[in-house]
């Protein structure tokens, strides 16, 4: 599948691959109101990897159930509904209004936007994360996905807090807190300083991350972070994910998820595996 | 898709103008449009690099046909390197661009042959001029680009238009070194104004200073049309104007950009815009578009 704000509403992406060929489509996190996002620069490049701070900018669920679903649905792709809000009834109101849609497949919650935040970022705190994920779990019927945070002590705690609230499956991880400066000028690269680290260089931490949660929790587990080949893809498979989610590697090519995705194939094949499911959690220990 | 470099020429200053052999991007891209290039395989730099077309295709047909290197190409620079010449055909497009960072420094090393991975073409096409008009171009530095490749386009599609329109470039530069391709203007018999801030060639100051004097002055008044790309600074100054002479105008827009398509959201202008100001844009949610297209600068009327 793909990542949440990294792939629109999907339809950007529709010139350059079929998207019937994807597991999912995680749209980009949709509140109850439109947001415009941050001011600019929004992103920097650093090594092997990119800041972001865009802010959550979104139409809003009630422009994406109008606007953009409805071709959505023509896609047959199942979608998920990426949502954030600024209290426990935001979210929980567009949860409601993405299963009202009755063409959402699931709802990923996040919980852990690193620019928009206000003191409230409930995954940095396990009674938040329990909080937030008991209500939108009497909020929705839908599969609910939270999304953790990898900037945190122990994410093992706030994983068992999303296991005890009823989280049918976590994603692990969004991007990790990180900033660059501008030596010149000696202003920050991202006009609100600090912002998600993403691509191939967080990778290692968010296999670590998602390790970690593979010991806390018996939960089906997305891996993401720095995906940009099957090759990467594979290290999260064995590591513990049911799935994975692919994000930068979209910016630098639009088709990178079909790609990781023949090349999941084509690994099989070569491999003489019969199911792709069947490396999931299988890291093997050395000695 | 896949092009390869047909020529690699250090221009002056830091500029440098790039010429791809890329059959299918001549023929389906326009003026205003763009491509992210990839210009290195590894993971650093991981994101590819926004470049606005200089020109599509073999170009409209030249009174005198520059011999070899264009005026102002150093041909002492960075020796070693493979850099070919100028040679302009219906398969070539041509980019200019000024070393400012990891990627363009790259660029500038890439020697004759090599592959280019090419996303493109992206943006939204500048609209062409409808009507005989006064065509003011108004470009900082390399933001020269479109408006070459803009002037070219409207000469081969509507010749006895472009021939009906009084249309001068104004451009402006922090030096002289700055000033690059000022000559594919002069071969289209454009006038060509220049400003520079240090005072190294044409006049001293910025660009739209040369502006401030410009009542029409031919018999027949035209209708203004302003096209412009460069610094925002400068774009800044030109809405300003279009609204004093109220006349529309097209900008393009530079800014850092993550994708290309409208899927990071990481190159939007037009969020705090400051009162009274009415050039606004946004990206476009439409696969294709996004936020490089052309802000309307409209008169405020």
């Amino acid at each position: 599948m793909t990542a949440s704000g990294t792939f629109g509403y999907g339809l950007e992406f529709e010139p350059y691959l079929d998207l019937g060929q994807l597991g999912a489509i995680v749209v980009k996190g949709l509140s109850l109101q439109p947001r415009l996002g941050n001011p600019t620069p929004r992103i920097a490049e650093t090594p092997a990897g990119m800041l972001n701070s865009i802010g959550l900018q979104n139409v809003g669920i009630e422009a994406f159930i109008s606007e953009k679903l409805p071709r959505l649905r023509e896609i047959g792709t199942p979608v998920i509904a990426n949502i954030f809000g600024e209290t426990i009834e935001e979210y929980c109101a567009v949860a409601r209004r993405a299963e009202e849609s009755g063409g959402v497949a699931a709802v990923e919650a996040n919980i852990s936007c690193p620019n928009v935040s206000k003191g409230l970022d409930f995954a940095l705190d396990p009674k938040a994360t329990l909080e937030i994920t008991r209500a939108l779990r009497k909020a929705t019927t839908l599969p609910l996905l939270i999304k953790l945070s990898p900037n945190v002590t122990d994410i093992r705690v706030i994983a068992r807090a999303a296991a005890d609230g009823g989280a049918d499956a976590l994603s692990v991880m969004n991007t990790v807190l990180g900033m660059a400066v501008d030596v010149r000028t000696r202003k920050p690269r991202l006009a609100t300083a600090t912002g998600g680290l993403s691509g191939p260089a967080v990778r290692p931490i968010a296999l670590r991350a998602l390790w970690q949660v593979r010991q806390a929790v018996k939960l089906p587990l997305i891996g993401i972070g720095g995906i940009m080949t099957a090759e990467d893809a594979l290290e999260f498979l064995i590591v513990g994910a049911t799935a994975i989610q692919v994000g930068t590697a979209n910016f630098v090519d639009p088709q990178s998820s079909v790609k990781i995705l023949d090349g999941l194939r084509a690994y099989c094949r070569e491999n003489d595996v019969a199911d792709v499911n069947s490396l999931v959690d299988t890291l093997q220990f050395p000695g | 898709m896949n092009g390869s470099v047909l020529y690699n020429l250090s221009l002056a200053g830091d500029n440098f103008l790039m010429g791809i052999f890329a059959p299918e991007l001549a023929r389906n891209s326009r003026a205003g449009q763009f491509v992210m290039l990839r210009v290195s395989e590894s993971l650093d730099p991981l994101l590819r690099r926004p470049f606005s077309f200089y020109s599509l295709g073999a170009g409209p047909a030249r009174k005198k046909q520059p011999a070899g290197n264009p005026p102002g190409t150093n041909p002492s620079a960075a020796p070693g390197i493979a850099r070919g010449t100028r040679t302009r055909s219906p398969d070539s497009v041509e980019f200019i661009y000024r070393v400012v960072g990891q990627g363009t420094r790259i660029m500038a090393h890439m020697e004759v042959g090599r592959p280019v991975d090419i996303l493109g073409p992206l943006g939204k096409p500048f609209p062409l001029p409808t009507e005989p008009s006064e065509i003011f171009l108004i470009a900082g530095g390399i933001g020269i680009a479109p408006l070459l490749v803009l002037m070219e386009e409207f000469q081969q599609r509507e010749p006895n238009l472009f021939r009906k329109c009084k249309t001068t470039l104004f451009f402006g530069g922090r030096r002289a070194a700055d000033i690059v391709g000022a000559e594919d203007f002069q071969v289209m018999e454009i006038p060509v104004r220049i400003a520079t801030e240090d005072g190294s060639l044409g006049e001293k100051g910025v660009v739209t200073d040369l502006l401030l004097d410009g009542e029409s002055s031919g018999k027949e008044k035209l209708p203004r049309l302003i096209y412009t790309c460069g610094p925002h600074a400068m774009m800044a100054a030109v809405a300003r104007l279009c609204r004093q002479w109220k006349a529309p105008g097209y900008a393009s827009l530079e800014c850092l950009m993550g994708c290309g398509f409208g899927a990071c959201l990481g190159c939007v202008v037009g969020r705090r815009t400051p009162p009274g100001r009415t050039a606004r844009a946004a990206p476009s949610q439409e696969p294709g578009h996004d936020g490089l297209g052309h802000l309307r600068l409209r008169p405020r009327v």
